[in-house]
């Protein structure tokens, strides 16, 4: 399988915090959401396999080229989306094409008119004039234009309304169309996961606690409200994590399938993404 | 590194505020060579035009960057870091080129029109201005990728401050003919080449702190 991206053993040491020996990797035509709490490691997970940090690793390669000899040729290929517009607000959008045209060799100026056609963004308005909103378009219109093969988004959505977000999540889409193309998406918002991630990866104080398809988290985890006497019969491999509430347990299940067969008349919510986050951030282990 | 020199010119150049201050410092000078023409005057504007202007890019588009949190987009585009360091010294070159143009034909006006200097006087101190502007653009730059904008500013001011000092001082010191003197002439043979090392150098520097910035 050809991957956009793959990540083998991958550390980061800053003081204080350490991203511990992250692998995995993200097949082309699919979109990978990142998720975990504030200070998890996302930004820097994606900051060391764009090369802005410094990490070591076995292997980091991109769109099957290895980051440390061919980062030039990989970023010709490759856009990054942060969540606020890096450039100046006294520059105007044609501005903004103008420059880029002489950053990307395959920069396409008429399919940037066009995009910012599509996405109402006046050519000539400075941006300190555009919304939030427009700004983060500004962005994706100034990162498509390129004909990126692979799309990092660094917490992109999180300032945007749920119409922008959802006309964002429309563009990532099209995107993903071309089986060439593929999305890592870090973000906090998990119900847009929901919508469009193929893989969650979920990393919580700088460890890779899982990486599953999207069909996986919902076959594999549910939600189960017990007493102590189910609670000490569940085997402790299967519990991902609990919360003891005032005279129940809840408890999230990472083997959904098997348990449902021994325990054919509990209950057993679906977990979300959300859910699954929550559970290993503010339950408890079993030991 | 096309695209950065780009936006960097645009940020001096396309900003109105940033424009305004460069057009009232080029009024300021002009008006200031047309109206107080001595012999001292004449050495101070000749230096000073491309020292003061050669390194002024960065000012203006380190600010904005910094108010834009630029470099971590910039650090995404396909460029290596050593180039992204290496487009602003570029910059600083195109722009000390060209104010280096404006003060020798400021320079051989005051030898064939105001007819204040002879010719190799004027070349002499137009030489020093290239060793000058060029060392100063080293100082200042290594400043500004070491320790940003606020402080950066702060030494490009002093720095000038200071420089303009040693001029007024070394002229009661050592004569102001000392500018000009053949000495001074025959010593550009050694100090031109010693600045351009010293710009390489400052830029050799500004790659491994960029690096260390991003690391």
């Amino acid at each position: 399988m050809e991957y956009a991206i793959e990540v083998r053993n991958l550390t980061k040491r800053y003081k204080g915090f350490t991203l511990d020996d992250i692998s995995f990797a993200l097949p082309r035509g699919t979109v990978m959401g990142l998720i975990g709490e504030n200070g998890a490691g996302k930004s820097t997970l994606i900051n060391s396999i764009l090369g802005i940090a410094d990490s070591e690793s076995s292997l980091t390669a991109i769109l099957g080229l290895d980051m440390k000899t061919h980062s030039k040729k990989i970023k010709e290929d490759i856009a990054v989306i942060f969540n606020d517009s890096h450039y100046d607000i006294n520059l105007t959008p044609k501005i903004i094409g103008h420059i880029l045209s002489k950053v990307y060799k395959n920069w396409d100026g008429p399919l940037f008119t066009e995009y910012l056609e599509r996405f109402n963004l006046p050519e000539e308005k400075k941006i300190k004039k555009l919304s939030a909103g427009m700004r983060v378009k500004l962005e994706f219109a100034a990162a498509l234009s390129h004909h990126p093969k692979l799309l990092i988004l660094d917490e992109a959505t999180s300032g945007l309304d749920p119409v922008f977000r959802d006309e964002i999540l429309d563009i990532l889409r099209e995107f993903t169309e071309d089986e060439d193309h593929a999305v890592l998406m870090s973000s906090h918002i998990t119900s847009d996961l929901d919508k469009i991630a193929d893989y969650i990866a979920y990393l919580h104080e700088g460890k890779m606690q899982f990486i599953k398809t999207y069909d996986e988290i919902r076959s594999d985890y549910g939600i189960i409200t017990c007493g102590q006497e189910l609670f000490d019969t569940l085997s402790r491999y299967d519990i991902a994590a609990y919360k003891k509430e005032p005279c129940s347990y809840r408890v999230l299940v990472k083997n959904r399938t098997k348990l449902r067969q021994i325990f054919q008349d509990i209950p057993m919510e679906n977990a979300s993404v959300e859910d699954i986050m929550l559970f290993y951030v503010k339950g408890e282990k079993v030991k | 590194m096309k695209g950065i020199i780009l936006k960097d010119l645009y940020e001096n150049f396309y900003i109105k505020k940033n424009l305004a201050s460069y057009i009232f410092g080029a009024l300021f000078i002009g008006l200031a060579m047309i109206f107080i023409n001595t012999y001292y005057t004449f050495i101070l504007y000749t230096m000073f035009l491309s020292i003061i202007f050669g390194s002024a890019p960065l000012e203006a588009s380190c600010e904005q960057d910094e108010k834009a949190n630029f470099g971590k987009l910039q650090i995404t585009f396909p460029l290596t870091k050593a180039e992204i360091v290496l487009s602003k010294y570029l910059l600083s070159l195109i722009c000390t080129g060209i104010s280096l143009l404006i003060s020798l034909i400021y320079a051989l006006a005051n030898v064939y029109f105001w007819r204040l200097v002879t010719l190799r006087e004027a070349l002499t101190v137009w030489g020093l201005s290239i060793c000058g502007s060029l060392v100063f653009t080293s100082v200042v730059y290594v400043c500004y990728f070491l320790l940003g904008k606020k402080i950066g500013t702060f030494i490009y001011v002093a720095a000038a401050i200071i420089l303009a000092g040693l001029y007024g001082s070394s002229t009661v010191l050592f004569g102001i003919e000392s500018y000009t003197s053949m000495d001074t002439a025959v010593r550009l043979w050694f100090l031109l080449p010693a600045s351009v090392v010293i710009f390489a150098l400052s830029c050799l520097l500004s790659i491994q702190i960029y690096k260390k910035k991003f690391s």
